[in-house]
């Protein structure tokens, strides 16, 4: 799994930039899938056709996003440093001084104009340093509109833990790779969604499941925990197992589904908790609402410090996520 | 039926947001003998059809959204508390002390504590605690109760139902069951042959929490036209002219740029020939119901919002009149039988 989850971290994917991950997690599904195409929007949709004889086969979609926060390219300054703009929520207190890549292998760090104060800090005043001499230099490897995200890394901590970025939501990514190995042939039609532009607003789950029309559907995606200081009281924690959503800021699960995935985990016996979020929001709502709408949930990796570039999960909740799917999946 | 006892059977069921399927027996009840088909979608939404008995009439949708406001348990503690949080927007206001039912594996009451004025800080009275400090206390201990509640389990408002001097009702969920209830109350007494359409009730989910139900709903239907119906607020001393509406005196029709504004125009042309009591709103962009959703699903839905008025709206002592309901349910009468908003909006 930290093997996997290194290969798809590593290709820098802003929302409406995801081509080159899509790349990376089209090879892998290209040989256990029945079909790999991209839709419009930048989607990348696997299909493994069911078992079941036709007629009997409920469509069950699987998503998690490929898109990662990031920055694009506005403007040059004379001296050779970098204006952005921001593209998702970032966290700008934990963006001042990292490294950052850009699209095309450029390096570079991305620093705040000297003297803010913490507070201050917004988007606007900050820059990117490549170390070039001048605007002319600057330009010859970087022109507007180029994106950039902060270094992609994965670091092995205690335990099962991991730190690092994106794993928003490579992780699920990761997830329903693993998930597609793990089931060669499952009963039902099974889309493995890895969508686009969901930090931007959910967006390309939405037109994806308007035209797969599931009559299931299931987001993977990363949620936040009460188990570190200064974290608002809530019942999830890192290492506690997957997390089954019951709600967020956008969605209210579908109570069919909660029921069947806390069916399947005890019965097998994997790791779970009930997931209570009083903010956020994940292409579960999209997926929920598209056209006449279905059945929508969400299974979460419990992650320290999302947004930032330690962000931590522990892998013994990825595997429960994988075991739980794979669980569903005989008893769906 | 009284259309009395349909609103408080109605607004007494337990159906807060994402939760519609609690008490679907119990609705289908209510509803049994006066639709042709009652579905339940994937967003929990209540589909019910009364056919006009005509090939290839038009559809007619009325939305009634059927979630209410409540609650839904974060965590259990010692001693058989309870914390939760908000689904919809509640008044945490008038929480303190107030009587809920936790529906575990049985339904179970609590009070909601408050901390006597003895114990208070100074200052304490003027700050509002937030919904997540507030305790439910259920009289159990926590080994016991963790066997019925569990994270998620929904807290509702206990449905009692008090008559007021005039007829008026006082209770919980009449936001906005009280419109379902007149909305079926006037189908079941329509000749079939009068209606200019088939009707699609639709009891949408998850309108208190953004809308939702209301969306796939009306996408599934793909409607020719829709009324939507729902509450606005009743006048008090205190409230102002333009925002709210005197209970006893009739509905209101918006006129609002996010409704047709030829479906609204024949629609109070409509109220006037009915001799029915109403008073027209202007809500200019955003009229705050599912029309805002209706309208734009599939091709775009031809919409018109008409309200019934509700004092201490999203508390479990909401206020309404009765005669106010029968005047919606005149309306919705009048509308589904209009053959020349069929004749103009039939695709």
């Amino acid at each position: 799994m930290l093997e996997l989850l290194k290969k798809i971290v590593k290709a820098p994917a802003i929302s409406g930039r995801e081509g080159a991950v899509a790349d990376v997690i089209s090879a892998l599904m290209e040989p256990i899938c029945d079909e790999v195409y991209r839709d419009k929007l930048g989607n990348l949709i696997a299909v493994k056709h069911g078992s079941a004889p036709e007629g009997e086969r409920k469509k069950i979609m699987f998503a998690a996003h490929m898109d990662e926060i990031g920055f694009f390219v506005t403007f040059i300054e004379d001296n050779g440093y970098i204006r952005l703009a921001p593209i998702g929520g970032i966290n700008f207190v934990a963006a001042a001084y990292t490294n950052v890549i850009f699209a095309n292998g450029v390096k570079g760090v991305l620093v705040p104009e000297t003297g803010t104060k913490a507070d201050a800090l917004t988007f606007d005043k900050f820059y990117v340093d490549i170390g070039a001499k001048d605007k002319k230099e600057a330009e010859r490897r970087v022109k507007i509109g180029d994106y950039f995200v902060i270094e992609p890394s994965v670091t092995r901590l205690c335990g099962k833990r991991v730190a690092g970025r994106p794993l928003d939501d490579r992780v699920g990514c990761a997830i329903m790779v693993e998930t597609a190995r793990r089931v060669p042939t499952p009963r039902d039609d099974v889309y493995y969604v890895f969508t686009a532009q969901e930090e931007v607003g959910c967006r390309g789950a939405k037109t994806a499941a308007f035209a797969i029309a599931p009559d299931v559907a299931i987001a993977y995606d990363v949620t936040g925990t009460g188990d570190t200081i200064g974290a608002k009281p809530m019942a999830v924690k890192v290492g506690g197992g997957a997390a089954i959503k019951l709600k967020d800021s956008s969605v209210i699960c579908s109570t069919e589904l909660v029921a069947a995935l806390e069916t399947a985990a005890r019965e097998e016996k994997i790791a779970y908790q009930i997931e209570i979020l009083p903010y956020g929001g994940t292409d579960t709502s999209s997926m929920q609402m598209a056209g006449s709408g279905c059945m929508a949930g969400c299974l979460s990796v419990p992650t320290r410090y999302i947004h930032s570039g330690v962000e931590m999960i522990d892998l013994g909740d990825v595997e429960a996520c994988v075991a739980l799917t794979a669980a569903y999946l005989v008893r769906a | 039926m009284e259309l009395k006892q349909r609103i408080t059977e109605m607004a007494g069921l337990m159906s807060i947001s994402g939760h519609e399927n609690y008490d679907r027996a119990a609705l289908l009840d209510q509803l049994a003998d006066i639709f042709d088909e009652v579905t339940t979608d994937p967003m929990g939404s209540h589909i019910c059809i009364r056919r006009c008995g005509r090939q290839g009439a038009p559809k007619i949708l009325i939305d009634a959204h059927f979630d209410e406001i409540g609650m839904m348990v974060t965590e259990i503690l010692d001693g058989g508390f309870l914390r939760v949080i908000n689904i919809g927007g509640i008044d945490t206001r008038i929480l303190q002390a107030g009587e809920v039912i936790i529906y575990g594996e049985k339904p179970i009451y609590g009070i909601i504590g408050s901390t006597p004025p003895h114990l208070q800080k100074p200052g304490d009275a003027k700050k509002l605690k937030p919904i997540n400090e507030l305790l439910i206390d259920t009289g159990y201990d926590k080994d016991e109760l963790e066997k019925l509640v569990r994270l998620g389990t929904p807290v509702g408002f206990v449905p009692a139902y008090t008559e007021l001097l005039g007829g008026k009702l006082a209770g919980k969920g009449f936001d906005n069951k009280a419109c379902g209830a007149a909305a079926v109350d006037a189908l079941s007494r329509l000749d079939r042959a009068e209606m200019a359409g088939d009707v699609y009730l639709l009891l949408a989910s998850q309108e208190e929490v953004g809308l939702r139900g209301g969306e796939t709903g009306a996408a599934g239907i793909d409607p020719d036209y829709a009324l939507v119906v729902d509450v606005t607020h009743g006048s008090a001393p205190d409230t102002k002219k333009d925002e709210a509406f005197p209970l006893g005196e009739g509905i209101t029709i918006s006129l609002s740029a996010a409704t047709d504004l030829r479906l609204t125009r024949r629609t109070v042309e409509l109220a006037r020939e009915k001799g029915i009591k109403f008073t027209r709103v202007v809500e200019a962009a955003n009229t705050g119901t599912d029309a805002n959703v209706t309208q734009l699903v599939c091709c775009g839905i031809p919409t018109v919002v008409a309200s019934l008025p509700l004092r201490s709206m999203h508390t479990y002592q909401e206020v309404l009149s009765p005669d106010d309901a029968e005047e919606l349910g005149k309306l919705i009468s009048a509308f589904v039988c209009d053959t020349k908003i069929a004749e103009d909006f039939a695709r």
